[in-house]
């Protein structure tokens, strides 16, 4: 009697467990089926057009365009420019991601106080113009690889500094961003977690 | 156990009661503030002028994911094969107002039309086709919606 | 005013396909901010659209519809060359108008 109830139990709990697997595909499967159907007419590419114009436009006290901005790729090259950055800047001294060289060039060409856009609102003004500007020049920059220059030592200083930064257990949850990001296959609840570890990435959300 | 279609019933006359104590003078405009800002399906429907219960009809087609990820922005597409339709019309039913969208259809037009809407949880969708003699018959589809895109 | 809107018009099997992404808050109401007080409702209420000067297309929204609005509707007839026009109209009265031309 007891050997028939335990394999009861076992069928039933295998019935369970594979509903319990057929119900999780078929999630996944729905919310790829959701992305694929916003991907025509993305909301990003308003940012795009309003980043474009932002570029070309003369602006702020010293009425000049950003066309002149050397973004590491010489000055007014931007295709290209998203995936060789952060890098060391000469005249900054200093290594720069694309919002923070955005900021140099809007405030060195254009006059525009960096104060301005550092301390205004998120989504508002100055800061709203560095988004549109960032999603426009990192567009140039579709389906290219990430290949950042690390010829000089301020790079590797920061790509060691960011290395342990990534791997650095803290936090309430003593979480380090490895502990999601560090691994294939991973999920939070419907999310998928992209391994942000190698280059190129697996392809999923942002990692290219 | 009250069935569902009785509490619609009856929240749908109560709010009938209201909504005609102190209905909006018609705009010259094209807006249906009345429909728009009506709670459930059934009022809403009525704010524009369907007589009697909607119908279910093979021949009105909602297109929309099984499950939205973020229930601010879920992509719908409405049709229907039906002669003689005024408005194409959205409705998701758990939303404070159910009524999102009315599309003309003219002459002029295919009776196909798509946006994205915000969905406040999981929920019926309708895609409604509102005859030039107001009937109205829909197709409906739950969505499943795992981050509310109402806010708070 | 508002920002631009982007219009896609295409010419496909004797129709044209028009798809546009307005640029638009969409406020439903039903947000707070940080003080707690309810954000007020701003949306657009109607758009329309027109085939070279006719009107072919009119619809109204709720503040249900998404923020930075997606939509999609085909024009029965037209061919690559002709102008699409699309205005929209929000709940403060503001409105815009853009155009595209058929490829």
């Amino acid at each position: 009697m007891k050997a028939h109830q335990l394999a009861l139990a076992a069928a039933v709990l295998g019935l369970i467990a594979t509903s319990v697997a057929w119900a999780q595909k078929s999630t996944t499967e729905a919310i790829d089926e959701y992305r694929e159907m916003l991907q025509d007419g993305n909301p990003a590419e308003l940012y795009e057009m309003k980043g474009e114009e932002l570029w070309k436009k003369a602006r702020g006290p010293k009425n000049a365009s950003l066309e002149k901005c050397d973004l590491g790729m010489g000055a007014g090259v931007v295709k290209g420019a998203f995936v060789q950055l952060p890098r060391y800047f000469a005249d900054t001294n200093e290594v720069q991601d694309l919002e923070s060289r955005l900021v140099t060039c809007m405030s060195t060409l254009q006059g525009i106080n960096p104060k301005e856009i550092i301390n205004g609102k998120w989504g508002k003004g100055e800061r709203a113009n560095v988004t549109a500007l960032a999603t426009w020049v990192a567009a140039q920059s579709k389906d290219m690889k990430f290949d950042l220059p690390q010829s000089n030592p301020q790079e590797r200083i920061a790509y060691e500094m960011g290395k342990r930064a990534f791997f650095q257990r803290g936090g309430s949850h003593d979480f380090s961003c490895a502990t999601c990001h560090g691994e294939d296959g991973k999920r939070i609840r419907l999310q998928d977690l992209p391994n942000l570890t190698k280059n190129p990435g697996d392809g999923v959300g942002f990692a290219a | 156990m009250q069935t569902r279609r009785q509490t619609l019933k009856q929240s749908a006359a109560a709010a009938a009661l209201v909504a005609g104590a102190s209905l909006p003078p018609q705009h010259a405009f094209a807006f249906n503030k009345a429909a728009f800002e009506a709670k459930g399906i059934h009022d809403a429907l009525k704010g524009l002028g369907v007589n009697g219960d909607p119908v279910a009809s093979s021949d009105v087609t909602l297109t929309a994911p099984d499950s939205a990820e973020n229930g601010a922005v879920v992509p719908f597409a409405l049709s229907t094969k039906l002669p003689d339709v005024k408005e194409l019309v959205m409705l998701v039913e758990k939303n404070p107002n159910a009524l999102v969208s009315v599309f003309q259809v003219t002459p002029e037009v295919e009776p196909n039309f798509a946006t994205r809407s915000k969905m406040g949880e999981t929920s019926d969708v309708y895609a409604v086709a509102i005859t030039k003699d107001g009937k109205a018959l829909f197709a409906k589809k739950e969505v499943k919606v795992t981050l509310g895109g109402c806010g708070g | 005013m508002g920002d631009p809107m982007r219009i896609r018009a295409q010419a496909k099997d004797g129709n044209v396909l028009v798809r546009v992404l307005m640029s638009h808050e969409m406020e439903s109401g039903q947000r707070k901010d940080s003080s707690g007080h309810k954000i007020p409702a701003w949306w657009i209420q109607e758009v329309t659209a027109k085939l070279n000067d006719k009107q072919v297309f009119s619809c109204e929204w709720g503040p249900a519809v998404s923020k930075n609005p997606f939509l999609q509707f085909t024009i029965k007839g037209g061919k690559a060359g002709d102008k699409v026009s699309v205005s929209w109209k929000d709940s403060k009265g503001d409105t815009r108008t853009d155009e595209a031309t058929v490829s």
